[in-house]
């Protein structure tokens, strides 16, 4: 059945952190998830920080956790540009923790852009957070 | 004629550096192919991001970006990347000539000049030559990380939107082929409009303009990202090709170094034979 898959890159400027075929690709959106299928219709999306997941025809499939970016979809070609992008094992929860009160800490100085650009950041630190947590295999989040 | 013991002494002096620049330029040869990997790498990247950009831009119609807006110029800066070490030929050398040449061309615009230099070879050389360097990175090996370049490229995007630099451009060895890496300097700030290029009916999320002001300054750190990855992989050929002539240097050196060495043995053979014999002759 490899009429209903979808050729997945996803690109970082180190190299590319995957390729390979996938019926189902998951990526994380600004606000909130997005999933491709076979045939979609073409699209460019910008990315937020969360759980890029890659689904193939039988199994488990890959995760990754990446932060901004954008997804390119055009014939059955889904690229994926990221400037960073981690494998779910790379994370430890105890380190996330500690990430996450360490962005919560800081404090916002002056402009409205300073208190946008620590958003991100805490909801960049927030979901790898919940994505290590879910890794380690507790559930509350 | 010099003596053979002193002709010895340099033969094995000089074997000695062949050894040791044999090593290096292997080491070079393993570096350099982990660094053109590397370059390699990056570039199906920067392709999408350009063409994406490209497609956006005739997608989004009229745009304005701080990155983009070119404006009068008073103060600019140059960054210069070379490296830390030296015992690669010209490489440091052209890095430091072409980044003087730049200063004096920005100079006689009359404009402000604000100097950074990565790598200390070059660093050393120009503050020799009295040079005022505003700032130095010592911290890029072999192996620039995305995440250090971000940092600097970063930094200087910052400066630009805060008016403090009007341009950047950037000084670095371009790998053009195996053979041949130039000095050149390409300026990365502002932004060259990009030539739209009608794309794809895309549906856009949220709209082609937002993704495109995202993606500007992740265009910008890229050009810096590539410079790096271009220089440490010109550095590693630079390296190589000035560790094999100097190994086939010391090599045809300890060949002659040999030869002179038989002949001052022989010579002093010679020397004693002949007084043995004259020696013999004065006795009878």
């Amino acid at each position: 059945m490899s009429d209903n898959l979808l050729k997945v890159a996803v690109i970082t400027p180190e190299g590319a952190a995957f390729e390979g075929e996938a019926t189902t690709v998951v990526v994380p959106a600004f606000d909130g998830e997005v999933a491709f299928l076979h045939n979609h219709a073409p699209f460019v999306g910008a990315l937020g920080a969360g759980e890029l997941r890659v689904i193939p025809e039988s199994g488990d499939g890959q995760h990754f956790f990446l932060q901004g970016g954008v997804v390119r979809v055009a014939d059955n070609e889904i690229a994926i540009l990221a400037e960073q992008v981690e494998s779910l094992d790379a994370l430890d929860v105890e380190a996330e923790q500690r990430r996450l009160a360490e962005v919560l800490g800081t404090p916002v100085i002056g402009s409205l852009e300073a208190l946008d650009a620590k958003q991100l950041a805490v909801d960049a630190a927030r979901a790898r957070r919940r994505l290590a947590d879910r890794r380690a295999g507790n559930s509350n989040s | 004629m010099a003596k053979p013991r002193a002709i010895l002494k340099r033969r094995s002096s000089i074997q000695n550096i062949a050894k040791i620049t044999k090593t290096m330029q292997m080491i070079a040869t393993a570096k350099f192919k982990r660094a053109n990997d590397r370059a390699v790498g990056a570039r199906p990247y920067t392709d999408q991001l350009t063409a994406l950009i490209n497609e956006l831009s005739s997608a989004a119609g009229e745009f304005q970006h701080p990155l983009l807006e070119a404006r009068e110029p008073k103060r600019v800066a140059v960054l210069a990347i070379a490296s830390n070490r030296g015992l690669c030929g010209g490489y440091n050398t052209n890095i430091v000539k072409k980044t003087a040449q730049v200063r004096q061309g920005i100079l006689d615009r009359g404009l402000d000049l604000t100097l950074e230099v990565s790598g200390k070879k070059p660093a050393a050389v120009l503050r020799f030559q009295k040079v005022p360097i505003d700032k130095t990175y010592l911290h890029f090996e072999d192996k620039p990380t995305f995440e250090e370049v971000n940092e600097v490229a970063t930094d200087f995007m910052n400066r630009y939107e805060a008016g403090e630099i009007d341009e950047l451009h950037v000084v670095y060895t371009k790998f053009l082929t195996a053979a041949r890496q130039e000095a050149v300097v390409e300026k990365v700030l502002p932004l060259e409009p990009p030539e739209g290029k009608e794309g794809r009916d895309y549906l856009y999320h949220p709209d082609a303009a937002s993704i495109l002001r995202d993606l500007l300054p992740r265009s910008v750190r890229l050009h810096v990202f590539q410079a790096f990855l271009d220089a440490a992989v010109s550095e590693q050929t630079a390296r190589m090709v000035a560790m094999k002539a100097a190994t086939d240097n010391a090599v045809e050196m300890i060949k002659d170094l040999t030869m002179l060495y038989n002949r001052s043995r022989q010579t002093l053979i010679t020397t004693e034979l002949s007084e043995i014999i004259g020696g013999a002759a004065a006795l009878e």
